[in-house]
């Protein structure tokens, strides 16, 4: 299955409404596919290097301080929500980020994004 | 009382290796694989931390920084209230020793504050030349700083770092 990190952005924003951001990042920081929303501007290798730092550490807290393995961080301000997740992108491991616009609904955000997590598991992602 | 260290330095040069071989307890890494050639599998993205008690009131955190620049974001908070930092120079590494300019005026290295300059990744070579260009760079910033060969591997390396960063507070 082929499909474009810009089709699954568009795919995503007709549920979530008012994504700002979506990046596709190694858990080293670098980045694979990022999309932003009209008018929103982010620094993508900011965006992949602080993704990587804090998922690195997130995983860390699950591990040596919960005894649990790292599922999400959601970070909440008063003007959105950004959000990462674990995947896997072509075998290696990968991490999915989220900026939301204003009064997000984290249910669904959380939910919407694991199927897409899901999805890229098995995907192939062109260029386009 | 609580004291920070900050260990910085190029990609690969030891960090995560001497903060897991100094801390007292099992210390927090955030290594991931590495997804271009940097001459190592793993490599930190976060923070390393570790915990060592030096007596019965000090204690010491010890933080590890990522050595590439664009992890910089995290060098901005390890570099606030910092008691002493060690910078780790990879052995006949060109970057890594041209990194040690750029990290002594990001961190702000003064004679002020302990600092104590290792160079790792000796078994490769003497470390003469590493030693020479580190000890330029250092004439260059009015700087003098001990510069050691060290094993990041070895408790005695570790430990000489140490003790001669707490000797260089007491004689501040």
């Amino acid at each position: 299955m082929e499909a474009s990190f810009k089709k699954l952005y568009e795919k995503l924003n007709t549920k979530l409404k008012s994504i700002k951001s979506l990046s596709l990042t190694t858990s080293d920081g670098f980045t694979l596919f990022s999309e932003n929303g009209n008018g929103f501007e982010v620094e993508t290798d900011k965006l992949s290097a602080v993704s990587s730092s804090l998922t690195a550490l997130s995983n860390a807290a699950a591990k040596q301080l919960m005894k649990s393995t790292f599922e999400s961080t959601f970070i909440e301000t008063s003007k959105g929500l950004m959000c990462m997740i674990q995947t896997k992108y072509q075998g290696k491991n990968c991490i999915l980020s989220l900026i939301s616009g204003a009064n997000p609904n984290i249910g669904q955000i959380r939910f919407y994004l694991n199927e897409l997590a899901n999805i890229l598991e098995t995907v192939s992602l062109s260029a386009e | 009382m609580h004291k920070k260290v900050a260990f910085i330095g190029s990609v690969g040069s030891g960090k995560t290796t001497i903060i897991k071989n100094l801390s007292s307890d099992e210390a927090l890494d955030t290594d991931v694989e590495s997804s271009v050639d940097i001459g190592k599998h793993l490599t930190t993205v976060g923070i390393d931390y570790g915990h060592l008690k030096v007596d019965d009131t000090t204690s010491l955190g010890l933080y590890g920084v990522p050595g590439q620049r664009k992890f910089s974001f995290v060098w901005d908070f390890v570099k606030e209230g910092l008691w002493a930092a060690v910078i780790l120079v990879k052995n006949k590494d060109t970057e890594s020793i041209a990194e040690l300019d750029y990290l002594i005026d990001f961190f702000d290295i003064s004679q002020d504050i302990p600092c104590v300059i290792g160079v790792t990744h000796v078994d490769q070579g003497a470390g003469g030349f590493t030693v020479k260009k580190i000890k330029e760079t250092l004439k260059k910033k009015n700087l003098n700083l001990p510069v050691y060969t060290i094993d990041a591997r070895l408790n005695t390396s570790a430990e000489l770092i140490m003790r001669t960063l707490i000797a260089i507070d007491e004689s501040n």
